[in-house]
Formats: structure tokens, sequence, C-alpha cells
């Protein structure tokens, strides 16, 4: 029996550095459990540019994602990106928030409020596009760890 | 008041969500007391000066500059007295005349609120054609021919003087043009929190006694007291914590109910942005159990309330989700429910309140409930077959 537990629900959050802006951003998908092809075509389509990969990768029951998204977004609106009036999954320079500081706020506030997410291990980490989570419903605990 | 039974069955959810500390110094309260006794108004230097600084000012007026525009101050409106029967009012340029609007001015007419008549010049320059404040040159007319201005003889009253703003143009066209942007054409509309702030700031800072005026200040305050500072949709700390954006929905509650909705909010939800579902899900509960006059004090009460909160937790992890997924099973259950209905969107606000009702009767809770929880069902057609989007039904049967 594997130790963690998944819902039937899953979803993604991600944690990225674009890598010519330099800023730090973060997004979710839930819609599949697919990251590899959401990396490739939102990410690395786009700019014609192979090197963008995910530094950070949670995983877990998909309203808490959509709810640990929603909270970053609202906590930390004023120092994001803004497009058009819309507030972007981007964090402006002058904020001075990298990934660790990321990585802070995302585990701090699961610790709290979203005990079915968890962390992808670090030997997986940076994702580049690989099929390498494909199953990772059927094996959880090789690739997810407790926060 | 109704005596409740026992809650004999235990529930089988005991995860329940638990309010955060915050720091709510950190939040910018524009209708504090203390920095509203204490605030000077801006001289138009000091404002200019701040906004020369804003980034998107700072362009508009890079780019005017580079065009090499000028404007001529001489083409501005004039304002002067002068006698109210020269005005005249274009079919095309005015709305209809709404008797009843005119009527409502009158009867609580303060002569200092009244502003002044928006007019261009003829083509013969001798009538005003009129651009904004219909109603109220009409107004001002009807009082002086039936002789309700001091001062104003009302068989002259066509000659009474009141302040005209007058633009020298008599293109018929540019009347319509200027009646449009006075009624709105780019114009930057008053959002809830600018009629909220007024009041409220009138007592705080004016010690006025209006009673509309004084209600805003008792809302605002129970507001303060549950650390929801309320602020505009426009401001940049909305969706933070510790913040109220949805201004209109704390006039929607009495007192007491407002109350509850903040006070339960911040028990079970602090350190989360404070969701609109609140308002709908609470009010109802709060306002459907003294209708039914069931106790919402005590132990049971608080085991109750704590189980509907596992309920939240477990199925839809916030009050944010909650209304996501009540507003898709709505359109699900009500195009089978209603197949010859157009609209299936939700407008109801205790659709979220008879969900999580409908989920807790489900798992066998035995406290009373409101009658929020038979609602949206239609010919055994039930909203609760239709929150297929994530796991509730799966969480339920295997509770």
């Amino acid at each position: 029996m594997p130790k963690i537990k998944l819902p039937g629900k899953c979803g993604w959050l991600y944690v990225l550095q674009h890598h010519q802006a330099r800023n730090w951003g973060f997004g979710k998908h839930i819609k599949n459990n697919n990251i590899r092809n959401y990396l490739i075509k939102n990410y690395i389509l786009p700019s014609i540019n192979p090197p963008q990969t995910f530094e950070h990768l949670y995983y877990g029951k998909a309203t808490e994602i959509s709810s640990l998204e929603e909270h970053i977004k609202n906590e930390y609106g004023e120092q994001l990106l803004v497009l058009f009036e819309k507030r972007l999954e981007w964090f402006t320079l002058e904020s001075n928030i990298d990934g660790q500081q990321m990585v802070d706020i995302i585990e701090k506030r699961c610790k709290t409020n979203y005990p079915e997410i968890f962390r992808i291990k670090k030997e997986f980490l940076p994702f580049g596009p690989s099929n390498i989570f494909k199953n990772i419903k059927d094996d959880p605990d090789k690739f997810l760890e407790t926060i | 008041m109704a005596k409740l039974s026992p809650t004999t069955k235990s529930f089988p959810w005991t995860d329940v969500p638990v309010g955060q500390t915050i720091d709510i110094s950190k939040i910018k309260n524009l209708l504090d007391k203390k920095r509203l006794k204490n605030s000077a108004p801006k001289t138009l230097a000091e404002s200019v000066a701040e906004l020369e600084n804003n980034p998107i000012i700072a362009n508009m007026l890079d780019d005017l500059k580079k065009k090499k525009k000028k404007f001529d101050p001489n083409k501005i409106g004039v304002a002067k007295k002068q006698k109210i029967g020269t005005v005249t009012f274009l079919e095309e340029t005015q709305r209809l005349v709404i008797p009843k609007h005119i009527a409502d001015i009158g009867e609580n007419c303060k002569e200092e609120l009244l502003s002044p008549v928006f007019v261009t010049v003829s083509p013969d320059k001798k009538s005003n054609p009129n651009f904004d404040t219909m109603h109220g040159i009409n107004l001002v007319g009807l009082f002086a021919k039936h002789g309700l201005w001091e001062g104003v003889d009302s068989s002259k009253w066509e000659d009474m003087e009141y302040p005209f703003f007058i633009i020298n143009n008599s293109d018929v066209a540019f009347a319509n043009e200027a009646a449009y942007h006075r009624n709105g054409k780019g114009q930057k509309k008053w959002s809830a929190f600018d009629f909220h702030r007024i009041k409220v700031a009138g007592v705080r800072q004016h010690g006025s006694t209006d009673k509309a005026y004084v209600d805003a200040e008792k809302r605002h305050s129970i507001c303060e007291k549950y650390e929801a500072i309320p602020v505009s949709a426009s401001d940049s700390q909305k969706g933070k914590a510790g913040t109220l954006d949805r201004i209109d929905a704390i006039y929607n509650w009495n007192h007491k109910t407002l109350t509850f909705i903040l006070a339960t909010h911040k028990k079970y939800w602090h350190g989360t942005k404070l969701d609109s579902a609140a308002f709908g899900l609470y009010g109802h509960l709060y306002d459907g159990f003294a209708k039914k006059s069931i106790p919402t004090t005590g132990s049971q009460w608080d085991e109750f309330l704590d189980n509907f909160h596992a309920v939240i937790k477990k199925c839809f992890t916030d009050l944010s989700t909650l209304r996501k997924e009540t507003e898709n099973a709505h359109v699900a259950w009500h195009e089978v429910a209603y197949p010859n209905i157009k609209d299936h969107k939700l407008k109801s606000t205790n659709c979220a309140l008879a969900i999580v009702l409908k989920i807790y009767q489900r798992l066998g809770g035995m406290h009373p409930l409101t009658n929020d929880v038979n609602d949206f069902n239609y010919a055994g057609v039930d909203i609760y077959d239709y929150l297929d989007s994530i796991d509730v039904h799966e969480a339920v049967n295997n509770a």
C-alpha cells in the first residue's frame, strides 16, 4: 500500500523561471494529468526555445491546487506583472521574489491549509518535457513526498 | 425557541478549517477613524505632483508633448448667471423627461445640491440648447412659475437668473456629443465603495447623523471588528486576506446577520480571501435558522458549524471553489430540470448553502436544517447529482 494516498481528481502547481526574462512565475494545470504536453504547449512552443523547465513541482488534490494558486495571486497581486489590466502569473523583477522564496510561500501555506498537496522529489527536478510522471498515480511514493 | 434533538450519530469528517492570524496593520484602511480625523485635503499641487510620477500619466504627457499638442483654454466653457428662459431642449440631445425624477428632486430639494445648467449656444445666439441638468432646470422653472423661490416674481419666472455653464459652440452635433459625454461616455462611474466611503467619512470625519450614513458607519465598524477591511474593487490590495471588496454585499443583510457572516468567516477562513460566497452561504444559514427559531448558540450549534465546515473543506477546499462548483452544478442541473428555459445561470444566493446542507444530510448529520436543503430539487432532479466535476460523490460514498 502506498504511504501517499491521492484523491481521484489531482492537479499540478508549477514554479518556473522564464529562461530569457528571468522572472519567476507559477501556475496550475488541473485539466488532465499530462504535465509534459502542458509545458510544451504553454511555455516551450510559444517562445520556440527548448530550455524552459519547471523548477519546482507540486501535485495533489485538484481543488487544493486551485485554491493555492488563487491564494498566491491574491496575496502577492501587487508584485505580479500586469498586462492590459490583468495580473499575470509572473513576479516582477523588482519584487525580488525568487524560486526559493516561492517554495517557502507555497510550502508554508500547504502545511496549514492543504494536506493533500505533495512535493515532487528533488531527483525529478527541474522538469523538462518527458513522460516520467505519466504513471504518477500508480506509484505516488516514488515521485512524491509530504511537505 | 425550538428544542434541539440530540445529535447522537458522530459526524464522519472532523477536519475543520481554522482561521489564521493575519497582520491587519499591513492593510491600508482608507476609512480608519484616526486616519480620517488627521487627514487634511490635498492641494492641487500635491495631487499633480503625485500623478506626474505615475507611469501611465507620464506616458500620456510624453505622448502629447511628442505630438506637439497644444490645447486652447478659450474653448473651455464659461460659468455665469443668466435668465433661465433662454434654455431650450433639443429632442435628439436629451433623453425623455421623467416627471417622477423631477418630483423626487423637488421633494428632497436642497438648493446647494442643484447643478448649474449645461448649455451650448444656438446659431442665432438667442437661446441655449441644454445638454445636461435637464431635470434640474425644469424643476427650477417649475418652482419659479409656482412662486416657490424667495424673491422671484412668478409672473416673470423666465427672467429668474440661474448659474449657467456655457460652451460657446453653436453646432447642434456638438450639443449631442456634449450630452453624450456628460451622461456616460468616458465617465468614470462611482463604485459601491465610493458611495460607502462618502457615508462612513461623513460620520467619522464630520459627525453626520444622517440615518443612511450612520448605518453605513456601523456596517464598516462590523467589518473592521472582524478584520475584513472594505476596499475598492480597483484597490491594489484587493483579494488580500483581511480585505473585503464586495461592498454591495455588506448592505444586503441586517447588522446581526452581517456580524454572523463576518465572524464565521473569521473563525474558519481568516487568512484566505473573503470570497463573496460567504455572504449568501452564511446569510441564508443564519436568517433561515432565525426564521425557524432554531438556536444559533450553544454546543450543538458549534458542533453543527464545525461539521458544516468540515463538509466544505473536504469537498471543496474553500469558499471560492464552493462558489465555482455551485455555479457549474447549477447550470448542469437546470438544463435537465428546466430544459425549456434558455438561461441556466445561477441567480439565487442560497444555492451553495443548499448544496452543503444536502451533503451534510447525506452524511447523517442530525442537526435541524433550514428549508434550503430542499431547494434545487425539481421533480426528482436534485442538484446534488450534478456535482460531478470534483470528487464530492466519491468522498460522500467513502465517508
